[in-house]
This record gives C-alpha cells, sequence and structure tokens, in this order.
C-alpha cells in the first residue's frame, strides 16, 4: 500500500493517542514522514468533511488562528541583501 | 582493520550552528534533546577553514581535506554545457568522500541533503541531493524532480511525496516562530514568505531523513540541516539584544525566529536518536557559528558571498556513543577533523593525505588510529560517478535560480562568457584563501598576482596579495601591491590599508613611524576594537610587553574567542616571566585553534620554563607536525632530549631532521666591530665568494677598503626573511646578533678574534672621526660586555647543530696570513686562492697595536 494511503496514528511516548488539527503543528514536522503523512491525512479528511456538511474550507481549520498565507512568489527579494550598495 | 569503535555513525549537520545561542537556551531548558546528548559524550568548539563558504566547508568535512586538495571551490562553477555557471556539482569533487570509502568496504551509507551532492552518486544506499527540498514554483504549478535528484532513481517519485511546499504551512506553524505574525501586512512584508521556506526545506530533509532511519539497513548516516544558516542570515538581525538600526516594530515581530529555529531543530534531533536506536555513535556538527551579539555586522558590502562575512569561526562539535567519553569537554577540534574520526571508529585507517586529525581525546582508552598513504591508491566499488557522467542543464538552472534568491549569488549577466570569467575569477580567490589558510603562501600568490593583473577594479583580491607577502615578509612587493590599491581608491575608508602599512614599518625597523601610525589610526576610528590586535603585534615587535599585554587584554574583552589574541598575550606574558599565565592562554589558543604551529611552540618554552620538560617536547613536536620548517623547535628539542629527558637517541633523530630541514648554507663573518670583519670580508670577496652586501655604507677613513655590509642585518630581530637571500653568500653579523640567526640554515661562522684592548681602541678612534666621542674617553664598562660576547658565542656556538665555527686571530692574521687563510680554507672546503687573499692585507690599516 502506498505511504500516503496508510492509516498512521500518531501517540505520545506512553502511548495516548493524537488527534492529528489538519492545520498541523511543529511536533507533526518534527517527528518526520509519519507526523506530515498523518498531517496531511488529517486535513483531506477535515476537506472531505467539510465539503460534505457544505461548509466553506477555510485555509486554517482552526478558527482561532490569524490566516497567515505564504507560498513561492518569485518576485520576492533575496534574504539576504547587501546594505552597503557602495 | 583496526578496532571497530561504532557499531553505526550518524553524522547530523546544523549548518552555522553557535554555541552561543545553545548555550544559554540550554540553560533555560529549551534544548532538552541537546542537552542531554551532551551529557553522555563530549562536546567542543569545531574550528572552521577559510573562506566560509558552505559547499566547500561540508565537502572538507565529508573528505577530511582542504578545498585546494577536494576540488570544490566556490558556490557555483562554470557550466560544462558554455551556457553559463552553475551551482557547484558533485562531480567536481576529486577525492574520495567518507561514505566512498564505506563503499569500498560494503557498508551501507545513507547521505540525505549534502551540499553539494548533486547529482546523487550511485553509493550502496541512498543518497538525496541537496537539490531535492527546494520549491522554486508556486503551489499550484508542477513541482517536478531534477534527474539526479535521488539514488536509487526508482525511489524518486516516492521521496517526491515527502517534500513539503512553503504554501502548506499554517499559521499552527508560523506562529512559533512569530507569535504576531497576523500582525504582519504580507504585502509589504514578505518575511513570512522567506520564513516558511526555511521551515518547509529542513521538514522535507527530516521527512527523508527518518523514512531512511525506520525503514533502512544502515551503517551510515549523514544528514545535513541548512536551516540554522538560513534563518540566522535573514533573522539574526532582530535577535536580542536590539541592533540600533533596528526599527523596534520589527525586532517586536521577529526577535524569536533565531531561538525558535534552534528549538525546532532541537525537536528533530529528539526525533532522529530516536529512530537511530541504541547504540548508535551520534555525532552532531556545524560548518561555523554565526555572529548573534556585537560581532554582527551592521553592513554587508555588495560582493559576493558577502553574507559570509556573518560567520563566526567557531561551530560546534558533539559526540556521544559506545566508546565515547561522558561529560567531557574536547578541545582544538575542526572540521577537517570529521572523517579521519569517523573512519577511525569503523577501524578503518586514515589517509595520510588528509588533513584533519582523529579527535583521539573524545574516545576512552587509548586509541591509535592507523595510517595509509591514501586512500585515492585504494581501488575497490566507491560509489562514485562515472567519468562520462552526464549534466541536467534543468536542473543546473533551477538550481542556480535557488542560490540567487538566497542571495549567495549576483544573477548573471546576460553574456555567458562574462559570467563565466567572473565565477572562475571569484573562485580562484577562494582556492587562494584557501591556500592562504593552509599556510601556503607561495600557491596563494602565484594566483592572486594574476587575478590582480586580470581584475584590476577588485580591491579584495589586491588585499590578500598584500597580506600574502606581509607575511612573507616581502615588503617591497606588499608596498608596491598596497599603493596601487591607494591610486585605486582615492576618497574611500584606507583603514586596512594603513594598518598594514603599520605593519610594514615595523617589518623595516620603523617601530616609532609605525606607533605613530596605528595611534593615528586609533584616533580617527572611535577606538576600533580590531585595531587592539594590530597594536598588540606592534608593542610585541618593538618588546613593549606591559603595552601588548594590554592591548591583546582590551581585544579579548571584545571577543573572548579569539586565538590569535590569547597567542599575543601569552607571548608578552612569556617575556615578561609570567609562565604559568602564558602557559593557560596558550592552551586557550590551541583549544580554540588546534592547528596554530607557533601557539604550540610557545607553549613548549613556557613549559621548558617552568621545567615540564616532557610536555614541553611534546608541545615542540606537535608544532614540527604542524609546521616542519621550524626548525627553532628543533633547537629545544635537542636541548630537552639531550640535558633533560636523557633520550639520546630521540635527540639524535632530531639534529638529523634539522639537517633535513635546512634551507641552504650562508658563510657569516662575525666577531666585535672593529675586529677585523670588514678585512675578513674583503678577503672573502677576493677568493670568488658571493656577499651578501647593499653596499649603502660606503668605505670611509674608518674603512677605506669598505664595511662590506647590509642594511637588513642590523634589523635581524624584527625581520628575517632576507635571509633567504643570503643563501649560497657570505653576510657579516657582528658578534651581539648571531644569536639571532633562525635555525633554519646551516652557518659557517668565520669568527674574528683580535685584543679586546686594540678592539676598545680602534672603536674608540673610529667614533672620535665621526665626531661622536672625545679623544681619550674610552668606555672601559665594555671591556666585561665584550668578554661575556664572546664567552657565550663560544659557549652557543658548539651547541648548535646548525652551527659550525672558526675562530681566526687577527693578530695572527696580519703576522701569519698564510697560515691563518689556510685553515680558512679548511673551514670553508677548500679552493680559494690564499695568496689573493693575503694579497688583499693592508698593515698600515692595523692602526691600533697593543704590543705584547
Amino acid at each position: 500500500m502506498e505511504l500516503e494511503k496508510q492509516k498512521i496514528t500518531i501517540s505520545t511516548r506512553d502511548g495516548k493517542a493524537i488527534k492529528v488539527p489538519p492545520e498541523g503543528a511543529l511536533g507533526l514536522l518534527a517527528i518526520g514522514y509519519k507526523g506530515l503523512i498523518a498531517w496531511r491525512q488529517a486535513r483531506r479528511e477535515y476537506v472531505q468533511q467539510m465539503k460534505k456538511e457544505n461548509k466553506e474550507v477555510t485555509e486554517q481549520a482552526n478558527t482561532e488562528l490569524p490566516e497567515i498565507k505564504t507560498d513561492i512568489d518569485e518576485n520576492d527579494k533575496p534574504l539576504r541583501e547587501p546594505d552597503n550598495k557602495s | 582493520m583496526g578496532k571497530r569503535l561504532a557499531k553505526k555513525v550518524l553524522l547530523i549537520g546544523w549548518d552555522a550552528a553557535d554555541w552561543k545561542v545553545i548555550t544559554p537556551l540550554m540553560d533555560a531548558g529549551h534544548m532538552p534533546t541537546l542537552e542531554k546528548l551532551i551529557n553522555g559524550g563530549v562536546m567542543g568548539n569545531f574550528a572552521t577553514l577559510d573562506p566560509p563558504l558552505s559547499p566547500m566547508l561540508w565537502t572538507s568535512i565529508s573528505t577530511g581535506k582542504r578545498p585546494y586538495k577536494h576540488g570544490i571551490h566556490g558556490f557555483t562553477e562554470p557550466d560544462a554545457s558554455g551556457k553559463g555557471v552553475r551551482p557547484c556539482y558533485i562531480t567536481s569533487r576529486k577525492v574520495k568522500a567518507l561514505w566512498s570509502i564505506l563503499n569500498q568496504h560494503g557498508m551501507k551509507s545513507h547521505v540525505i541533503g549534502w551540499w553539494p551532492s548533486h547529482p546523487a552518486e550511485p553509493i550502496n544506499g541512498t543518497m538525496i541531493s541537496n537539490l531535492y527540498q527546494r520549491a522554486t514554483k508556486p503551489i499550484n504549478e508542477p513541482w517536478p524532480m531534477a534527474t539526479g535528484t535521488v539514488h536509487p532513481a526508482e525511489k524518486q517519485d516516492f521521496y517526491a511525496k515527502l517534500r513539503i511546499h512553503p504554501a502548506e504551512l499554517t499559521a499552527a506553524h508560523i506562529l512559533p516562530f512569530v507569535p504576531d505574525a497576523g500582525k504582519v501586512d504580507q504585502e509589504k512584508d514578505k518575511r513570512l514568505n522567506a520564513l516558511a521556506k526555511i521551515l518547509a526545506d529542513c521538514s522535507s530533509i527530516h521527512a527523508a531523513a527518518t523514512y531512511i532511519l525506520e525503514n533502512e539497513e544502515w551503517d551510515f548516516v549523514g544528514v545535513y540541516f541548512d536551516a540554522i544558516d538560513h534563518f540566522c542570515h535573514g533573522f539574526m538581525k532582530f535577535h536580542p539584544p536590539q541592533l540600533p538600526p533596528v526599527p523596534d516594530d520589527l525586532y517586536n515581530l521577529y526577535k524569536d525566529v533565531v531561538i525558535s529555529g534552534y528549538r525546532f531543530h532541537d525537536m528533530m534531533l529528539d526525533r532522529l536518536i530516536e529512530l537511530a536506536g541504541p547504540d548508535v555513535t551520534v555525532m552532531l556538527i556545524s560548518d561555523h557559528g554565526f555572529h548573534p551579539d556585537h560581532l554582527r555586522p551592521l553592513k554587508l558590502p555588495k560582493e559576493p558571498a558577502a553574507p559570509a562575512l556573518e560567520h563566526s569561526p567557531y561551530g560546534i562539535v558533539v559526540i556521544n556513543g559506545p566508546n565515547i567519553k561522558k561529560d567531557e569537554r574536547i578541545y582544538g577540534a575542526s572540521i577537517l577533523d570529521v572523517t579521519p574520526t569517523i573512519l577511525t571508529m569503523y577501524g578503518l585507517p586514515v589517509g595520510a593525505d588528509m588533513d584533519g586529525n582523529v579527535m583521539i581525546n573524545a574516545f576512552e582508552g587509548e586509541v591509535k588510529p592507523e595510517k595509509i598513504a591514501s586512500w585515492e591508491d585504494i581501488p575497490g566499488d566507491s560509489g562514485q560517478h562515472p567519468p562520462d557522467k552526464m549534466e541536467d542543464p534543468y536542473a543546473a538552472h533551477e538550481a542556480l535560480e535557488q542560490l540567487i534568491e538566497l542571495g549567495y549569488v549576483e544573477r548573471p549577466d546576460e553574456n555567458a562568457e562574462k559570467a563565466m570569467q567572473k565565477t572562475i575569477a571569484e573562485n580562484n580567490y577562494y582556492l587562494a584563501r584557501s591556500y592562504m589558510n593552509g599556510r601556503k603562501y607561495d600557491e596563494a600568490v602565484e594566483i592572486l598576482v594574476k587575478l590582480v593583473d586580470e581584475n584590476a577594479d577588485a580591491t579584495r583580491y589586491a588585499m590578500r596579495l598584500a597580506h600574502c607577502y606581509q607575511t612573507q615578509n616581502k615588503v617591497a612587493e606588499c608596498r608596491e601591491v598596497l599603493n596601487k590599491i591607494k591610486q585605486a581608491n582615492e576618497g574611500k575608508d584606507m583603514t586596512n590599508i594603513k594598518v598594514m602599512e603599520g605593519t610594514l614599518l615595523l617589518i623595516e625597523n620603523k617601530p616609532e613611524d609605525a606607533m605613530k601610525l596605528f595611534e593615528d589610526i586609533e584616533k580617527n576610528t572611535a577606538g576600533s576594537a580590531r585595531l587592539n590586535m594590530q597594536l598588540g603585534k606592534a608593542y610585541l615587535q618593538m618588546k613593549r610587553w606591559n603595552k601588548a599585554v594590554k592591548s591583546f587584554t582590551k581585544e579579548l574583552e571584545y571577543d573572548p574567542g579569539s586565538a590569535q589574541a590569547y597567542h599575543g598575550l601569552a607571548v608578552a606574558q612569556l617575556r615578561l616571566g609570567k609562565f604559568e599565565a602564558a602557559i593557560d592562554n596558550l592552551l586557550n589558543a590551541v583549544g580554540l585553534t588546534y592547528f596554530f604551529p607557533f601557539a604550540h611552540y610557545h607553549l613548549g618554552e613556557a613549559l621548558y620554563k617552568i621545567g615540564e620538560y616532557a610536555k614541553a617536547a611534546e608541545a615542540f613536536e606537535v608544532c614540527l607536525k604542524m609546521s616542519p620548517g621550524i626548525n627553532k623547535a628543533r633547537v629545544w628539542l635537542n636541548k630537552i632530549y639531550t640535558e633533560h629527558l636523557k633520550n639520546p637517541e630521540a635527540a639524535q633523530e632530531v639534529k638529523q631532521s634539522m639537517k633535513d630541514h635546512l634551507k641552504g648554507s650562508i658563510v657569516v663573518v662575525s666577531g666585535l666591530p672593529r675586529s677585523g670583519t670588514s678585512m675578513m670580508m674583503q678577503m672573502l670577496d677576493t677568493a670568488g665568494l658571493d656577499i651578501f652586501s647593499d653596499g649603502v655604507r660606503k668605505s670611509d677613513d674608518n674603512n677605506p677598503k669598505g664595511y662590506y655590509e647590509h642594511e637588513l642585518v642590523k634589523a635581524i630581530t624584527k625581520n628575517k626573511s632576507w635571509l633567504d637571500d643570503a643563501v649560497g653568500k657570505t653576510v657579516k653579523v657582528i658578534s651581539h646578533l648571531l644569536f639571532e640567526l633562525p635555525a633554519k640554515y646551516q652557518y659557517k661562522i668565520i669568527f674574528m678574534e683580535r685584543n679586546i684592548d686594540e678592539v676598545l681602541m680602534s672603536q674608540h678612534k673610529m667614533l672620535v672621526r665621526d665626531g661622536k666621542a672625545k679623544e681619550g674617553a674610552i668606555n672601559l664598562k665594555l671591556v666585561n660586555n665584550y668578554m661575556q660576547n664572546i664567552e657565550r658565542v663560544k659557549k652557543w656556538a658548539p651547541q648548535q647543530e646548525h652551527v659550525k665555527i672558526h675562530f681566526v686571530s687577527h693578530a695572527n692574521m696580519i703576522n701569519n696570513p698564510l697560515e691563518e687563510l689556510q685553515k680558512v680554507n679548511d673551514f670553508l672546503g677548500g679552493g680559494l686562492d690564499i695568496k689573493a687573499m693575503a694579497a688583499v692585507i693592508d698593515k698600515s690599516l692595523h692602526r691600533e697595536k697593543i704590543n705584547k
């Protein structure tokens, strides 16, 4: 079975299952590939659920969090620009 | 094979990680994984190389060799297709990497994200190149992976799905870094985009690494994270304490980014160690540090690789695992030591052509690394690319865009040829700096002379050339370059040039002029802390030890990580007789930068002074290993082995080694002033010997037939470089300066002995003729001094392996010249026309006589 189709459960070190939020968390990224897949699964399930309920799918599933959009913008300046132009 | 000390090794690279940031975080409990790793293992500073450019450094880490050996000389290289430039590819690496050697021994290695590692090498394991993680297009556009990003190729699609696009990240990921991220006007301030890119990149690398650790068999895993470096380059300017030019609103928004970056790495580290399993040796390193304090540059000049000026010279090293000491500190480690140390962990020999050392002090018990000449000579399947490896121009272009976006590389000129030439010039500049860092100044000069010639507007190249010449004591050449720089930069800040000019004045034995210049610079640059180093060096040369102590102490208050300042301070303390303090500071110096031959030399001297002869010998041996040409270390070793450690075999070995390292032979004519040295010089000139003289001091009534002197001899205490030009020649050196002759040449000394009263009378007459003394007022106090001097010469010379001395009676030379000259002839190996030499003697010039 392809990795992204496997059901991955995230648990604490003492075996307690963690509900993976659809907006993700740094801790999930820190777990590595399993945290990434579990997060993407939670996100897919959230989208499917919202569509099923005819509700609006927002970028942030947790509406208490501010709306932040990040993407590649090819017009963005380099991270380190020289300050001294002389 | 030697004893295997590690079952498996996990090597983790955190680019730019710095103890100055980590230590307070650990103290506050914010990096518990790293703290646990350190408590159960060893830690230390990790000296970087110059230039501190990551592709060069990470290749030095993986090969144990300096850039001039391994072939990666910059960020970019000319594109083989002729279309311009491309990022450095792994195919430009000329030597085997650590994993190549492990491959030859059938070990399974996985390498993720190493810089550079594209195209991925066909190793026995997985290699994921440094082109893997970076998204260059918005999320709604395709994100193809360049051919060769993953080996084996059949796994490319699988790993592609483990990449994270920055647009996937949400506020949940951003807020821990920027708590008030919701307040950022993202139309105007694009920093959240930059943050998301960095986080997405390192999470992609981490996803791939965790998959491999959990699902693949392995002996070695090497994983490289560049995120801390990127967090720092983008956000260290906002790190506390607030820098004066940083506005309050931006400071308050972004002051936590760097700290959060480190904390996230600690979380990832926890997972990597968990997946690696028990009994694994973990080595966590960085290639350089990153100034988080007052040493942060406020401005960056507009030149290639300017961001590297934000790097600090010491990264981090932590090692934990079986056979590794616990809760201890190691000193003097450098990034060159990684490959030799890991090879030793696997019981494999170290190549003698590697520039690094095994970090022996990290291990419990005694470790005796084995050596072979070179791994390049050992055949086998190393998992490297075949010579005819095809290039992927798409990948080259995409990768180059990446570097442009990061600010490392200027957008290439439309004219591809011009772009290639610029890249070649810049890489040659980095290569020259690498040679300088390895103390190969001749090689550096060869490159820099050509660069300066072809790039008149590049002051950086000329400054480095001047620095090389200065290090080699080539004053005239240095001055010529500095004058050209001044002409090309009229009206601009000349502080660096003035400092170099001051140092040249010292080399030219003009300390008062040098001091005036330094004091003037200090006044006009509002007390630049960096000037304290130069002032300290100037005071050392002038033997003003207490002032030197003050200057180096000031420098250390500004930069406590300056190995050079510790060394300078220690030398001053050594000369002041403060041996214990000198030893402490020399240990600080080598603890920071182990490859520091003169620090080990002076440590040997200081240890000798307190009677620690065995330790002193050890220090001198280390010095010679680093710099075999420092023959004066062998002089000390000979003394220690002969007089103190009573080890005649070791002494004999040292004496032979001294002979092997002599740079040539010089004939020296010596004696007290007015003892007949000019006469002897004239005789040897007549015999056809090549005389080292500049003719500056003209003949006069005191010496009608000439002095045969050279001005440089007078300044021998400050500048000995001229002796290279005196090899094979004859030079006059008065007896008081004999002890300054460096031990790297063979000397045959012809010492003129004249009746001391005659000497005094002759000196007095000379001073009277020159108007510097009154008739009859002979200074009799000089008698004792002169007698002691001659006694000292007679005691000193036989003890020196590189010195042979022959004493000539002045009186007998006048009265029985042929008899004396025959002995001189025999001493010099024969072939001299002693009759012609004897004809030089003019008895009428023997004016001051004592008839006995």
